[in-house]
């Protein structure tokens, strides 16, 4: 790589200073887009495999089921001596969780409530204390570092003390019992402090969760020791003896387990982590590889089709006496500048697209993560890889040619077939992606506007805590002063969020059975609030409360096959008391429409439960805004302790298809990137098809062909090649989209437009990329082509 | 048929301006046989470019068929020349991809004559030109005297007034160069006016008069027919 080279290599690229910057800029693009997917996919790929003999970790399932109860875990500690550790764990109940420290009340997201092996199955590193014996009593709790750091900033906490205060539980003191390091972005565990399961015995109706063996609120995980079969275990756990379980819940014991790693994709079920999605991850992973490819063959088609031009002056350097080694350098020197150049910007095009991964995969990537291990090896092979196919190779095949060949412009090049193969399938892949994205979009729309049943616009809601609750007749009475506070009511869970399923037992026309639903407790109101009707019965009233009474769903009535209201009768726990069916209610989807609407129950929530919503109805913003700040200054006077976060009932019901949006959103980009890459596909296509035609057309027009006439020529084949991959793509996008619908019980349809519409997009796209070249190539005075014969 | 008056033709790039053409007057009979000579580059193939209506002089006048053409736009150039005018070159400039009919028959498909019609005309001239039974080869296949004929085949299909021919036996040998001068002077015979461009005497010799230019400028026009009615 000598200066000369180096100086001609700069002019060249300069001449052409358009197509350089397309090509380097489809090529950096292309990288660094796959780079950033392939630390996604490869995060993804290592979920958790950062713990500590996290291969020995096993989820314990019972019928396919991950809940479990506490007795369930005991049977299984004692009957399986090999099991080395066992634990379980569930998230905190209390919509709100407060440690309080120098008066000062912080707010805890995901607090897990775990017994004392919880750190001994998931060994953490440890920052200060350890781990393993920190949950053993109660009243004790173990914090992540980023917590454990806004409490206490740089002190060590262990041993400290800090006042707890939960919608559940108040005024606790724990005991910091050790600090563990942040759980990095790679772990399917996200919770921010580990509370030991005995600090709620003190909740009267929480030490029915220990009591009984049906009551499964737990997810529970073992480890064993590395010289056990995992097999083994397995045929013990099928087998294990029953002797010790009580005779109803015999039927209901068949344990199995799931390795822990697996859980992350296989079982969403599992809601105590977090998950990911095969489908979608496969999905990225090809879209990743796609790219990559796409963008290496078009900038190599691209560079290799502008060679072609530049043969004369080849051969005149050959007859003015150059090497073949020369020749070949000064090809190679000028692709390796332009590779240096594109390194550089893809660079500075991962770290600038770097944070909008980190926000929208929910991550924290460093640039060093992006250019480590794999990644790092892919990079550098595609750039070698890129210049072999840009320098090396074309150097060493041009220099072959005899120089009177070279000056008349002709070489042994001839790739067409690879060139419109390329382009079908560059377009096959672009037209799936539009194709997906518009339908994809439907359906999202379709959920959106799909009536769920109950009224969600101009509802605001929060969460109470206990000091609110204990003024909450005051509560109550000033809000409804407040100018545009229309209404309120109370649930116990979010809907659309609840997770409360409750297993009784019922006796309907004299028959008893075990029935399972879903479960709210709801202000009398709840039903008139949300504009859902009533089919039979009564609302509830100021007596339902104490006396146990249920308000059922369509769906209820219909599975359980009740007839007459009175016929059925609802055991309460210990089978003491026969609870009344007061109501049948219309059906609404209480939870997200991926799912059909099954049975639930209500009861009635008293004064107040653990969500307050309220109606607003307010003529403008500034109305709006003055409501918002009365209600505020309520809140203060009547919970000073707890901050207020307000939300919207109809962003929160939006938010139940976070999942869809974001992968609309990954298709959108995928798609535009793809299109992209196509169109500079088609560019370089372009680029080979007029330069080898420039006689041709030249002959054309002398003979009379007008501009028009060879713009339809050219795009003739394109069109062609589109087409082709049109009847491609088609069926495939169907059998994908009908595979993605699976995932929904409320689907619109695969309409023939969206379709037809992909195709005319992507026809239009290409003709207005070819359309330009051929149309500078056709307008082109045809003695000019027909100069150098 | 043609007449220029101070045909002028500038070619300019960033930094040099070539006068091409200088002041160049011409009056070129309908049935006539003229042959251009001169040096290289001394703007033999522009004059034939404007001529034959594929680029515009840059100064002067030209009347095509009493018709103004020096201002026209390339659509009406275009048009203008369609079924008028026919080229030969000296490559032969025919389309590899296309076969000996499919090459004949480009200028009627762009005339927009019908496929019946096509078929007749163009069998019609390859029988003249006894290149028939090559119909269906593609040029590749055939000797350049052939070549040339299938050229000269597409330039007189729609039977043109004029024919353009730039240096059409540059790239024979004598024998089918003769063939080809031979077959020119036929069709010059039957009415169709000529202009061609070579460096041959001998081949000049087969036209009525010669043009010579040099440096742009018309030096010198002798008659070869002295009885030749102008």
């Amino acid at each position: 790589m000598n200066l000369y080279n180096i100086k001609l290599s700069v002019k060249n690229l300069l001449k052409n200073k358009l197509v350089t910057s397309i090509n380097i800029a489809g090529l950096a693009l292309g990288i660094a887009i796959s780079l950033l997917i392939f630390s996604f996919v490869h995060k993804e790929n290592t979920i958790d495999k950062f713990i500590p003999n996290i291969d020995h970790v096993f989820t314990i399932l019972n019928y396919e089921d991950p809940d479990i109860s506490a007795k369930m875990v005991e049977h299984i500690r004692q009957e399986i001596p090999e099991i080395s550790h066992i634990t379980y764990a569930q998230h905190e109940w209390s919509p709100q969780v407060f440690l309080e420290y120098n008066n000062v009340n912080f707010k805890i997201e995901n607090l897990l409530v775990a017994d004392s092996g919880f750190f001994k199955v998931f060994q953490f590193e440890a920052v200060y204390g350890n781990p393993a014996t920190a949950l053993y009593n109660t009243n004790q709790i173990v914090l992540t570092e980023s917590i454990a750091r806004k409490i206490f900033g740089n002190e060590n906490p262990i041993g400290k003390t800090v006042k707890y205060n939960a919608t559940n539980l108040q005024n606790e003191i724990l005991k910091i019992g050790a600090v563990i390091k942040d759980l990095p972005h790679n772990c399917s565990w996200n919770f921010e402090a580990v509370l030991s399961s005995q600090t709620n015995y003190k909740i009267s109706w929480y030490i029915n969760n220990i009591k009984y063996w049906g009551t499964q609120n737990y997810a529970a995980f073992f480890s064993i020791p590395e010289n056990v079969d995992i097999e083994y275990v397995r045929e013990k756990l099928h087998n294990i003896s029953l002797n010790n379980v009580p005779d109803d819940s015999k039927n209901n014991i068949k344990y199995d387990f799931l390795p822990f790693t697996n859980c992350y994709c296989d079982l969403p079920e599992l809601t105590i982590i977090k998950h990911g999605n095969h489908l979608t991850l496969t999905i990225i992973q090809i879209v990743g590889f796609l790219i990559l490819f796409l963008a290496c063959i078009n900038y190599i088609n691209l560079v290799t089709a502008q060679k072609l031009n530049r043969l004369r002056n080849i051969g005149i350097l050959k007859v003015l006496g150059s090497k073949r080694r020369k020749i070949i350098e000064l090809i190679s020197t000028e692709s390796l500048l332009v590779l240096l150049f594109t390194t550089f910007i893809i660079f500075i095009l991962t770290d600038f697209l770097l944070s909008g991964l980190n926000h929208f995969t929910n991550s924290r990537f460093t640039l060093s993560d992006i250019y480590s291990g794999w990644n790092l090896a892919i990079f550098l092979s595609i750039l070698f890889f890129t210049f072999l196919a840009t320098g090396l190779l074309p150097g060493i095949t041009l220099s072959k040619n005899q120089a009177s060949l070279l000056l008349k412009n002709s070489s042994t090049y001839n790739k067409y077939y690879l060139r419109n193969s390329l382009l079908v399938f560059q377009f096959t892949i672009s037209i799936i992606l539009i194709i997906s994205v518009l339908f994809i979009n439907k359906q999202n729309t379709y959920l959106s506007n799909l009536d769920p049943g109950f009224k969600k616009e101009n509802i605001i809601y929060t969460n109470t805590n206990d000091q609110l609750i204990e003024n909450i007749d005051a509560f109550k009475h000033e809000l409804r002063k407040i100018p545009g506070v229309e209404e309120l009511t109370f649930s116990s869970a979010l809907l659309g969020y609840n997770q409360a399923n409750w297993g009784r037992m019922m006796i309907n026309k004299g028959k008893e059975q075990a029935v399972g639903f879903a479960n709210f407790f709801v202000s009398p109101n709840f039903f008139n609030f949300f504009g859902i009707e009533l089919i039979r019965g009564i609302q509830f009233n100021d007596y339902s409360f104490k006396s146990g009474d249920w308000i059922m769903n369509q769906s209820a009535i219909k599975k359980f096959n009740i007839d007459q209201l009175e016929d059925a009768k609802l055991l309460n726990f210990n089978g003491t008391k026969n609870e009344d069916i007061i109501a049948e209610i219309k059906d609404f989807n209480f939870e997200s429409m991926h799912v059909p609407i099954r049975p639930v129950g209500f009861r009635s929530a008293g004064d107040a439960d653990q969500v307050a919503y309220i109606k607003l109805n307010t003529k403008n913003s500034r109305a709006f805004d003055q409501s918002i700040i009365a209600f505020k200054n309520l809140w203060e006077k009547l919970s000073p302790k707890f901050p207020l976060e307000i939300k919207f009932m109809d962003a929160s019901w939006e938010a139940l298809y976070k999942k869809e949006k974001q992968f609309q959103s990954i298709l959108n980009f995928a798609t535009i990137i793809s299109i992209l890459l196509s169109c500079l596909g088609l560019i370089s296509l372009t680029f080979f098809l007029v330069e080898t035609h420039t006689k041709e057309i030249g002959i054309r027009k002398v003979n009379g062909a007008k501009t028009f006439e060879i713009v339809k020529l050219l795009n003739n084949d394109i069109i062609k090649w589109v087409a082709i991959a049109f009847v491609i793509a088609c069926p495939i996008a169907w059998y994908a989209m009908n595979k993605w619908l699976e995932n929904f019980a409320y689907k619109t349809e695969l309409s023939w437009w969206i379709f037809a519409l992909a195709g005319v997009i992507a026809m239009g796209i290409a003709l207005l990329t070819v359309s330009f070249q051929s149309w500078r190539a056709a307008s082109r005075n045809p003695v000019e082509s027909l100069r150098y014969e | 048929m043609i007449n220029t008056v101070n045909l002028s033709k500038v070619f300019r790039t960033d930094e040099i301006e070539t006068l091409a053409l200088n002041n160049v007057t011409l009056k070129i009979n309908k049935g006539e046989f003229v042959a251009i000579m001169g040096p290289s580059g001394c703007g033999k193939s522009t004059l034939m470019n404007i001529l034959g209506l594929l680029d515009n002089p840059s100064e002067g006048q030209y009347t095509f068929n009493n018709t103004e053409v020096a201002g026209l736009k390339e659509g009406q150039r275009t048009d203008l020349r369609k079924g008028n005018i026919g080229f030969v070159f000296q490559s032969f400039n025919l389309i590899d991809e296309l076969n000996v009919f499919e090459n004949v028959e480009m200028p009627l498909v762009y005339q927009r004559i019908s496929n019946k019609t096509r078929k007749e005309m163009v069998n019609k001239v390859l029988e003249r030109m006894n290149m028939s039974h090559r119909a269906k080869h593609y040029p590749q296949q055939l000797s350049g005297g052939q070549q040339q004929r299938v050229a000269i085949s597409r330039a007189v299909v729609s039977n043109p007034g004029l024919i353009l021919a730039d240096e059409p036996t540059g790239n024979l040998d004598s024998k089918n160069g003769q063939e080809v001068m031979e077959l020119l002077t036929e069709l010059n015979r039957e009415g169709t006016t000529i202009i061609m461009v070579t460096h041959s005497i001998q081949d000049a010799g087969y036209a009525h008069r010669i043009i010579n230019l040099f440096d742009g400028k018309v030096v010198m026009e002798e008659s070869l027919i002295e009885d030749h009615a102008l």
